[in-house]
């Protein structure tokens, strides 16, 4: 039975239209010499207005006939509700009886409810005080605005970043896209094997693909590549996958015993390296572990 | 017949053991090639035509391998070898000269041998191995003696098609350096000469590389 309640809520929470689901407060600070204020309105709210003491009889309006209803709500404030949707801005000024606050309010009436005011209260201050409001208002403004703008373009990085990279890769794919196979291979005394088996070239850059198999009883942390010529190292990027994942940031990637994984190094620039016998060199932290696949050669 | 199975049903039966406990991944070393010196050591039971029976002796040599593993189990061979042997048949009577005599002939075989073969690599630092070759072999037989006199009977050269299997144990040193022993028997099928049969027991020393065919 309990059941049929749950489910009995459940539905008329999700009918029942959500209205007066956003409704604002706000309150100004007015200044001894007075102030011009924004109130937004909607049809489907109230606003009431409420000053520090009682409101003069004598308030100046624009024609508000047939657009908006504005009735008082005691003696020290009043309501306001546009009687549609499309009601033109109007303009009423109101002051207290001793005449400390005196405001002219501009109604505008927005379309969505999330923007409308539905309390507002006035607050009589001095000049700096309301001057440091308006600051503060004005900074809360363009903040505001900053975040939705940030917002939109971190949503937006991620596509800029793709896109750049395609192109990037596209281009050098264009450029020159060839495959050639190679035979390099060589173990160190630890067991592991690396083996080279093809360069790919993609522009500019060679991919150099090597394999680890490790045929030890310990896993095999992969922490350097490098691609050595004349002592000097030429590998750049390095990607690394195989069984065994780790969050270790020190190592690209660990080989399980008795496992196997793969890896690419970039080489930039090969053209400046065609016909020179390179060595891929990989380590363990430490520079344990260490296997040299010699006699690469890229053409 | 029955000595031939004699001899090889210890072998292949200690080689399906090790096939046996072996079993699992494969711990080959592919793509690598090696050169192979080895010593011989062993029995031979050799038959001669002037016996009635077969005789047992020592056998010595040395021999040659080169191996290449395409993949990660079996290892490819071709081997050669030397070895000679050296038999004594008792309670021959000849006659030389006229004169008949009885005694021991000695007779020296010599063999040169060339053999096809594959090793299952079971291991990766410590390597049980099974290995079975088929090929040829040159057999010398030498000239006989009996009581210091040469008998010129029975010597002569001939060919024996063999089937080989052993079984051993290879230690890895280091990357390029292997060395190891095994036990094995060989199987003459001579072409139109007398019986020979092996068992044989080998040292090797061998340096393994990466040719990268």
């Amino acid at each position: 039975m309990k059941k049929w309640w749950l489910l009995i809520m459940v539905a008329v929470a999700l009918v029942v239209p959500k209205a007066a689901r956003a409704q604002q407060a706000k309150e100004f600070l007015v200044p001894p010499a007075g102030g011009t204020y924004e109130i937004t309105v909607h049809p489907a709210f109230v606003t009431a207005l409420s000053f520090p003491e009682k409101l003069s009889p004598k308030a100046l309006a624009s024609d508000l006939r047939d657009n908006y209803d504005i009735k008082p709500n005691g003696e020290d404030g009043i309501s306001i509700r546009p009687l549609k949707a499309d009601a033109k801005p109007a303009n009423i000024t109101l002051q207290t009886i001793s005449g400390a606050v005196r405001v002219s309010l501009t109604l505008r009436v927005v379309s969505d409810t999330k923007d409308a005011l539905t309390l507002v209260s006035f607050r009589q201050t001095s000049e700096d005080e309301a001057f440091k409001q308006r600051v503060a208002d004005q900074v809360a403004k363009e903040t505001a605005a900053l975040r939705d703008e940030l917002a939109k373009a971190k949503a937006d990085l991620d596509k800029r970043i793709r896109s750049s990279v395609d192109e990037v890769v596209a281009k050098r794919a264009l450029a020159r896209l060839e495959t050639h196979g190679l035979k390099a291979v060589e173990r160190n005394s630890d067991n592991v094997i690396v083996r080279v088996p093809r360069v790919v070239y993609l522009g500019d850059d060679a991919l150099l693909y090597f394999d680890v198999e490790n045929r030890d009883r310990s896993p095999y942390r992969l922490a350097k590549v490098q691609v050595m010529t004349n002592g000097k190292d030429y590998a750049g990027a390095v990607q690394f996958a195989s069984d065994t994942a780790t969050h270790d940031d020190a190592v690209f990637g660990v080989v399980p015993a008795s496992g196997r994984g793969q890896g690419v190094v970039v080489v930039r620039q090969w053209s400046q390296l065609v016909g020179r016998g390179l060595t891929l060199v990989v380590e363990q932290p430490e520079g344990r572990g260490r296997v040299a696949v010699d006699r690469i050669v890229l053409r | 017949m029955t000595a031939r199975l004699r001899l090889i049903a210890p072998v292949l039966g200690a080689a399906l053991a090790l096939t046996a406990a072996a079993a699992g991944p494969a711990h080959a070393d592919a793509d690598e090639a090696s050169l192979h010196a080895e010593v011989i050591g062993g029995a031979a039971r050799i038959e001669d035509e002037l016996a009635a029976k077969t005789a047992t002796s020592p056998l010595v040599g040395v021999g040659g391998r080169f191996s290449f593993a395409r993949s990660n189990l079996i290892q490819w061979e071709g081997r050669a070898a030397v070895a000679t042997a050296s038999a004594t048949y008792p309670g021959i009577m000849i006659i030389v000269g006229g004169v008949p005599r009885t005694g021991g002939l000695s007779r020296r075989t010599t063999i040169a041998r060339l053999e096809v073969g594959a090793t299952l690599r079971f291991g990766v630092r410590f390597v049980p191995t099974l290995h079975l070759g088929v090929g040829a072999q040159a057999r010398l037989r030498g000239t006989g003696t009996l009581d210091g006199v040469a008998v010129a009977d029975g010597d002569g050269t001939g060919v024996d098609l063999i089937g080989a299997g052993a079984i051993g144990f290879d230690y890895r040193f280091g990357p390029r350096t292997i060395a190891g022993v095994s036990v094995g028997a060989t199987i003459a099928v001579p072409l139109g000469g007398p019986a020979y049969q092996a068992i044989e027991g080998g040292l090797h020393f061998a340096h393994y590389w990466y040719p990268r065919w």
